[in-house]
């Protein structure tokens, strides 16, 4: 199967590693990191990227002696100065004169072509083109769409696929009741995110359940920048341990500029 | 010049800077991007270590030090939410700007407070929690060893405040 189950290397927070370099791990955290060295690539990658930002690290210490006996000062622009040294501020009023001075022009010579982009936009929210997860399964000699809180047996093999809803960046993994993170999508952490937007797309593998019990939970997520794989994979595994509850339905934390869906399949009790 | 306390004091912070002034500015950057406001709550946290050098406990400094990069920089995004350009338009920064503007949860009992006070301990900040398992992936088994409580009490601070999220606008976007 091409789906590999989450080692322990991809879980290690960067505090962890950041204590295994300065020497501050308990023996068995120390033991449990090593090993997860010898065998991930990634992880000694991490490694040897706080080594480099240590060595490269040359930001002086302010005088902080001084600074405590007094009430913290620091050179303090005027409200005005820091009024228009704020870019964000600057760029919106240029943007706001621009808009004043250009927008008869826009609104006169630019109707129709208003008017098409604004039906184009409502024909894309009438079909209702949003990312979506799709989950099959084979009974007998159909192909069933597998829906959210279904039952679903052990073992059971099942196809996954997206719709991506126009977005351009995508990953999908599943949670299941051992608290365990499969990724599905991209098929290794270090492989592009980039989603494939020509309808609906099947991923390359088919996977099978295991016998873990009470649920097996797909998300799906989205984002027109960057997904950070690892990110994603570490805050499942962290959702997974506030309790089944939890895990079965609550949102992953990701950000507005981030969508998640999911579907949750609940597991057939053991015979 | 300093004094022979404030010369200790210097050398000490100095030391703790060479060892652990990297990780924390990374730490910094991690939650306000590269630049210049990850440097200044590098500093912050350093100084606030002056400031509190009595009452610290310093076996594992890495650990108290993040907590405190990590609060420290909650408390700018807090102040400085409205102002867009604290960040790279990273798509984490929107959920770091929800966790800094809730409210610190009243689920300390006096009592609690009390005993944390007579024992000069520092009380772990719910957001710091939530930043530690929500967005750097810590499990509740890990979070509590970092901050000292119980699992279930990290478990139950968790629990107040996504219940708390989950009621400001905008959070709810799952949908099947």
């Amino acid at each position: 199967m091409n789906h590999s189950k989450m080692i322990n290397s991809e879980q290690i927070p960067e505090l962890v590693l950041e204590q295994y370099i300065l020497g501050e791990l308990s023996q068995a955290k120390l033991i449990e990191v090593q090993q997860a060295l010898l065998n991930s690539e990634s992880l000694r990658a991490r490694v040897a990227k706080i080594r480099r930002s240590n060595e490269n690290f040359s930001l002086p210490l302010r005088q902080t002696i001084d600074l405590a006996s007094e009430p913290y000062s620091t050179h303090s622009p005027s409200n005005w100065e820091n009024f228009f040294s704020n870019r964000n501020i600057s760029l919106a009023l240029i943007s706001c004169l621009i808009v004043i001075f250009l927008s008869p022009m826009l609104t006169l010579e630019n109707t129709s072509l208003h008017q098409d982009i604004s039906q184009e936009s409502y024909d894309i929210r009438l079909k209702g083109i949003q990312p979506q997860i799709k989950i099959y399964r084979q009974v007998g000699n159909n192909i069933d769409q597998v829906l959210h809180d279904e039952m679903v047996g052990h073992f059971e093999k099942i196809q996954l696929g997206y719709i991506s809803g126009g977005k351009k960046y995508g990953v999908v993994f599943s949670l299941d009741g051992r608290g365990e993170v499969t990724l599905h999508y991209p098929e290794k952490e270090s492989a592009s995110t980039v989603l494939d937007k020509s309808g609906e797309h099947s991923l390359a593998y088919a996977y099978e359940l295991d016998d873990a019990p009470l649920y097996e939970r797909f998300f799906f997520i989205t984002s027109d920048e960057p997904i950070s794989v690892e990110k994603i994979l570490r805050r499942g595994k962290a959702l997974a341990t506030e309790g089944v509850e939890v895990a079965k339905s609550g949102d992953l934390f990701l950000g507005e500029a981030v969508d998640q869906i999911s579907v949750l399949l609940n597991k057939e009790p053991n015979q | 010049m300093f004094n022979n306390k404030g010369a200790d004091l210097n050398n000490k912070i100095t030391t703790l800077y060479e060892k652990y002034g990297a990780m924390v500015n990374r730490r910094c950057q991690s939650l306000l991007g590269e630049g210049a406001a990850a440097n200044d709550a590098t500093q912050d946290v350093f100084l606030a270590v002056v400031q509190k050098y009595e009452q610290l406990t310093l076996n594992t400094p890495s650990s108290l030090l993040y907590r405190m990069a990590t609060n420290i920089c909650l408390n700018k995004i807090r102040q400085k939410k409205n102002d867009n350009k604290l960040f790279d338009q990273d798509y984490e920064a929107s959920l770091l700007e929800k966790i800094a503007s809730v409210d610190e949860l009243e689920l300390q009992t006096i009592r609690e407070k009390i005993i944390g006070h007579i024992f000069q301990q520092e009380q772990p900040s719910t957001r710091t929690i939530a930043v530690m398992h929500w967005v750097d992936g810590f499990s509740l088994k890990e979070v509590a060893e970092e901050v000292g409580m119980s699992v279930s009490g990290v478990r139950k601070r968790l629990a107040s405040l996504r219940k708390k999220l989950g009621e400001m606008k905008g959070w709810d976007n799952e949908s099947f």
